[in-house]
Parts: C-alpha cells; sequence; structure tokens
C-alpha cells in the first residue's frame, strides 16, 4: 500500500478547493429571502470592483441586487468562510502540538471565557462596559463582542498561568488540564448568572449566542475576521516545518532543533487569540476545528505544509454551506450554526473512524 | 541481504585518541533523586561507545544530556571544544542526532517524509527547495545507505519495528551529524534485526554513543563502554579491558567472562549464572 498512488496530487485538490470556495460563495450569495442568479451576483460584485454598471452586459445592476449581495450577504459570507478558515487551521495546529486528535481551538478555554463576557453582558446589560469604553472608537464591534473578548483573554491568561507552572513548558497534558478546569469554572459561573437573572429572554439568548451564528456580521467585521485568517493560514504555514518535528514527540522534536518551549508558547497564544476574536464576533462554533483537519488529513497526508492551507479552504467550504443552510432552511427563523456543523460532521467522523484501522 | 560480517573490534587499543565529546562533572536530579552523579566520559572520535548498566542507571539521562536535549544541574559537555548547552538548538542538531527506543508517530507520514524530518535543522527561510537545496539529494542517500530506499513510499503504520528503526537511523543520518546517539535502538527487534541495525551503525563514519541492555550486542559492536550504575561511572574504557568478571559481579549480579570466540575472530560474553543480590 502505497500513500501517494491513491490520491490526486496535491496541486490539483488544491486549485479544486480554491475553485469550490469561490464558486461556493457565488451560489451562497443568490441564496435567500430573495433569490439572485449566479451571473447577477457576479455582476454586483463586478460593479462593485469597478467593471461598470452592466459589467456583462444585461440590464444594469439595480439597487435591490446591490443591497442584497453586497451589503446583506457578501459580508456573512465573508465572515463564514474566514472564521471557519480560522477555526480549522487552529484545530490542525493544537492537535499537532499536543499530540492529541481531541484538540480543538477551544482548548485553552477562550469559548467558555468569552461566555463569561457575553453572558455578562447579556444579563446584566451593557451599560457598564458603555460607560468604560465611552468616547473610544470601536467601528462594527459591539459590547457584546468586546466582552467577550475580553472574557477570552483573561480565560486565556489563567489558563496560561496554571499551565505554565515552575517549568513554564506548557506541557500538553498539563495545558489541556488547565484548559478543562478554567472551561469548568467559567461555565458554573455562566450557569449560576444565567439562572439568578431569572429570565426566559436572557436565558434563550445566551443559549443563542453559544451556538454561534453569522447573522451580526457586518463589513467592519468581516474585514477583520478575514485579516485574521489570512494572517493566521500565513504565519502557521510558517510553523509547518517545525510542527512536522513535533511527530515523533517532545524529545524528537528537540533534537531536530525546534525550540519546543518557544513554538510552544508561540502558537497556543496566536492560536487562542486568533480563535477569541472569531468567538466574540460570531459566538463559540463548534465541531470544524475539530473536525475538518480529521477530514482533510485522509486526502493531503501529515505534512503541515499542505495540511494547514487546505484546512483553512476545507473549513471555509463548511462553515461557509453551514452559515447558508442556517439562514435559508426555515423561512422565518434562523437556526444555530454550531448545530448544523455537528449534524454535518459527526456522521463524516463516525464514518472515517469506522474505516481507520488503528 | 546485509552482510552480517562483524566488524573488527579492536580490544587492545589503549583508548580514544582524540575525544569528540568530553563530559566533566555531570550531575542530575529529579525529585529528590539523584540519576546523574558526577559523571565525567570521554567519547573517542569516530569510536563506537556503549553505554551499559542497569535499569535505572541513568543511561538515556547521560544520553539526553550529552545530546544537550537536557541541562545539568552542575556539569559541562563540550563537543569538540564546544559546549553543547550553548550551541543554539538548529546548530547543535547539525551536530548531533539522536535515535530514540520505539518513537511512536502521532501522524501517518511515508518513510521518505520521516527521513526527511532530518532535514529541518538545515532549513533556511524560504520557500520550497529552495530552502534546501541538498535536501532531495542527503534523504535519496541516507535512505540508500541503511537500504529502505524501497520503502521511500510506504506509510508509517504499515512498516516493521525493524524498518521503523532504519527509517530513524535515515534520519539521523540526514542531518549530517558528528555525533550520533542512540537510546537502545534494538529493544523489540529481531536478533536477525537486531543485528542489521547494528551492522549499519558501525559502518557510519560518525561518532556513536550507543545505550544498550544486551552485553552480548555491546561486545561484538562497541569499541569501548562506559558502565553506569546508579548514576555513577563504575567503569569505562574498551570492551574487553572494562567488562572484567568482578565488574559484571559487582554492577549485574551475574558471574560472567567476556572472552575470545572459540570459533569467530571476535571476543563474546560467556555467562554461568546470576549471584543472589546482597
Amino acid at each position: 500500500m502505497t500513500a501517494a498512488g491513491r490520491r490526486l496530487p496535491y496541486a490539483t485538490l488544491f486549485l479544486l478547493a480554491l475553485l469550490g470556495l469561490g464558486l461556493s460563495a457565488a451560489v451562497a450569495l443568490g441564496i435567500g429571502s430573495v433569490d439572485v442568479p449566479v451571473p447577477r451576483v457576479l455582476a454586483v460584485v463586478a460593479r462593485r470592483c469597478g467593471l461598470g454598471d452592466a459589467p456583462f452586459g444585461g440590464a444594469p445592476v439595480s439597487l435591490l441586487e446591490d443591497q442584497l449581495v453586497w451589503q446583506l450577504r457578501l459580508p456573512r459570507v465573508l465572515g463564514a468562510a474566514a472564521v471557519g478558515a480560522v477555526l480549522a487551521v487552529c484545530g490542525a495546529v493544537l492537535q499537532s502540538l499536543t499530540r492529541n486528535d481531541l484538540a480543538d481551538p477551544y482548548l485553552l478555554g477562550v469559548s467558555s471565557g468569552a461566555s463569561v463576557g457575553a453572558v455578562a453582558v447579556i444579563v446584566f446589560g451593557s451599560g457598564w462596559l458603555a460607560s468604560l469604553t465611552a468616547g473610544t472608537s470601536l467601528a462594527g464591534v459591539s459590547a457584546l463582542a468586546l466582552a467577550a473578548f475580553v472574557g477570552a483573554l483573561a480565560a486565556l491568561a489563567a489558563v496560561l498561568v496554571i499551565a505554565s507552572g515552575r517549568t513554564g513548558t506548557l506541557a500538553p497534558a498539563r495545558t489541556v488540564l488547565a484548559g478543562v478546569a478554567v472551561s469548568y469554572l467559567c461555565t458554573a459561573w455562566t450557569s449560576v448568572a444565567v439562572l439568578s437573572a431569572g429570565d426566559d429572554g436572557a436565558a434563550r439568548r445566551v443559549l443563542t449566542w453559544t451556538l454561534g451564528s453569522m447573522a451580526g456580521v457586518r463589513w467592519e467585521s468581516a474585514a477583520l475576521l478575514a485579516g485574521c485568517a489570512l494572517g493566521s493560514v500565513v504565519l502557521f504555514s510558517c510553523f509547518a516545518d517545525r510542527l512536522d518535528g513535533f511527530t515523533f514527540g517532545e524529545l524528537s522534536a528537540r533534537s531536530l532543533g525546534v525550540d519546543v518551549t518557544a513554538t510552544r508558547w508561540m502558537l497556543m497564544v496566536a492560536t487562542a487569540l486568533v480563535t477569541a476574536v472569531a468567538v466574540a464576533v460570531t459566538g463559540a462554533i463548534g465541531f470544524v476545528g475539530l473536525v475538518v483537519p480529521h477530514l482533510v488529513r485522509p486526502l493531503v497526508g501529515h505534512g503541515h505544509r499542505r495540511l494547514l492551507p487546505t484546512c483553512a479552504l476545507a473549513g471555509a467550504i463548511l462553515l461557509l454551506w453551514a452559515d447558508t443552510a442556517a439562514r435559508s432552511v426555515l423561512p422565518s427563523s434562523e437556526l444555530p450554526i454550531g448545530a448544523i456543523t455537528a449534524l454535518v460532521g459527526v456522521p463524516v467522523l463516525v464514518i472515517l473512524m469506522m474505516r481507520r484501522t488503528t | 541481504m546485509t552482510s552480517l560480517k562483524p566488524s573488527p573490534v579492536i580490544t587492545d587499543a589503549t583508548g580514544p585518541s582524540v575525544s569528540a565529546l568530553a563530559a566533566t562533572g555531570l550531575t542530575v536530579r529529579l525529585g529528590g533523586r539523584t540519576v546523574l552523579d558526577d559523571v565525567s566520559i570521554t567519547v573517542g572520535s569516530g569510536r563506537v561507545t556503549g553505554l551499559l548498566g542497569p535499569n535505572g542507571s541513568g543511561k538515556s539521562t547521560l544520553l539526553q544530556v550529552l545530546g544537550g536535549l537536557r541541562r545539568p544541574e552542575v556539569g559541562v559537555v563540550l563537543l569538540d571544544g564546544d559546549d553543547v548547552a550553548r550551541l543554539g538548538t538548529r546548530r547543535r542538531a547539525r551536530r548531533i542526532a539522536l535515535v530514540e527506543q520505539e518513537a511512536q508517530a502521532a501522524a501517518e507520514l511515508t518513510a521518505r517524509q520521516v527521513v526527511g524530518l532530518g532535514r529541518l535543522p538545515h532549513r533556511r527561510g524560504g520557500w520550497g527547495t529552495a530552502r534546501d537545496p541538498q535536501g532531495g539529494a542527503v534523504v535519496a542517500t541516507a535512505m540508500a545507505q541503511v537500504r529502505i530506499t524501497h520503502l521511500a513510499d510506504r506509510l508509517w503504520s504499515t512498516l516493521s519495528g525493524g524498518e521503523r528503526q532504519r527509517c530513524h537511523l535515515a534520519r539521523a543520518i540526514a542531518q549530517e551529524p558528528r555525533v550520533l546517539l542512540l537510546d537502545e535502538p534494538t529493544n523489540h527487534l529481531d536478533l536477525g534485526q537486531q543485528l542489521r541495525f547494528l551492522t549499519l551503525v558501525r559502518q557510519l563514519p560518525l561518532t556513536c554513543v550507543v545505550a544498550l541492555h544486551d552485553l552480548e550486542l555491546a561486545t561484538a559492536f562497541c569499541d569501548d563502554v562506559v558502565v553506569l550504575d546508579a548514576g555513577r561511572v563504575m567503569r569505562a574504557g574498551p570492551v574487553r579491558h572494562a567488562l572484567t568478571p568482578d565488574l559484571l559481579a559487582d554492577v549485574y549480579r551475574v558471574r560472567a567472562e567476556v572472552s575470545a570466540h572459540p570459533r569467530l575472530p571476535r571476543d563474546h560474553l560467556a555467562w554461568d549464572d546470576f549471584l543472589e543480590t546482597p
């Protein structure tokens, strides 16, 4: 059995995925309360790129089409793709770094910390925060997102303090335990806060936030998320060799010239920060970061120079379609996107696990 | 198949000519226990030095300290005159390579990718093959040297124990080191694979330090030995001179001796019985 024989060449696969992402975006932009055919979607985008009022002939782009495609749907589609890419890449990095198949981007307590901040705003209102941030310009970032981000950073700091201990090496087992401990503490606090508020509306809003939604994504936050996605793919790809070096464990990595402690700190903090941005804007969308790396490895192998960019594309496509389903399956209300990623992800993961021999 | 002709073992040499590795006064404590206690050894350039001793005598720890992978509380290791603790991780990895016993893979790489890991410390910044122009050729040569070229595209999980250890050896060779450290590399291998592996190691023009459990293999494949017990050096020197009956009785609690093989032009170990622990 050879590894190379059964696979598509990497370049072909990567181009197919890129094409798939572009096509998915074009189709998804047309889906919604009012359907817009793909050629019209392209016309809107082309007009906005400065190619004239009727770039491909036909009728000029109408105001409605422009509003729907460019102002409402494109930020959301872009945001979904960016968050999917961020979560998938971070999941792949953390799975390799901790040598743990169950690692996901929320390993370091980021999501539960974010929910502490979010719940604080939902239950106790945002007045306290508004007074805190009065006068500062935070374009497009809601009080909820800001509080969630601050909560995520606080949880991350706590996990890092516990995990580094006396040695400061961020040993994986210790880090995972620290993350679990802080997560439980945060969850306990949020449960008490929600229940003691005695407000069913608040409980519902907390649940909705926890399952994630792209509904609040506008151009400003979409650009922020896209920046995070590009930045993390580039940054983590620079660490691809060093991540390969962890294949046979910490001692082996060190003997191959990898600065194990510095690499762990750098990658754990960086993944947690970009994940915190994503969670703050869209809520903690589960399963993408856990599942996508497992889906991609059989296709491109375990070498990180191929794995990471492919994970980013696959995560982007998955979340883009999950969000499209979330906003269009039910006519009147939105489904939680986290539920959809789990509905799609679980069966695929189970099939993969059943086929695996080890 | 690999020739199993045993390499000549120089038993009458008076000691290492040039020392490649020189360790002085190494002391390592782990949770209150002294794992290495004032260990000083020299390893001859281009020679194969066996690191012997019972379980828990400190062999693995000493290898890690020699390789600069663990800092001793006290003491210094010099590699050709440079302090290994101050070499810098990448430079050190270009000079010293390590082969562990049965390192478990967390990912499904091909044999060639595993050997390619040895090029990590040689890669410069940049993209693609420009970062390590000779990399592909070095990897191919290393694989040919340990005769695993035919396994290049096989997945790690499909390789046997012996094939995996030869992959690790090729990976270490691809690092182009001067010193090769091996930590019980033949554990879990059958006798044929043990002989094949150590024969390959002996053919390398490198300074080798190999921790071994099997005294017979040490007698056949090592030039010098260092015998540890409870973190102290009990004896060091050429095999024939070091492995005396009283040392074997003291350290291993066996009645045994190293003597000329009745049929082959090399030494071997003959044991009578074990001794009751005092």
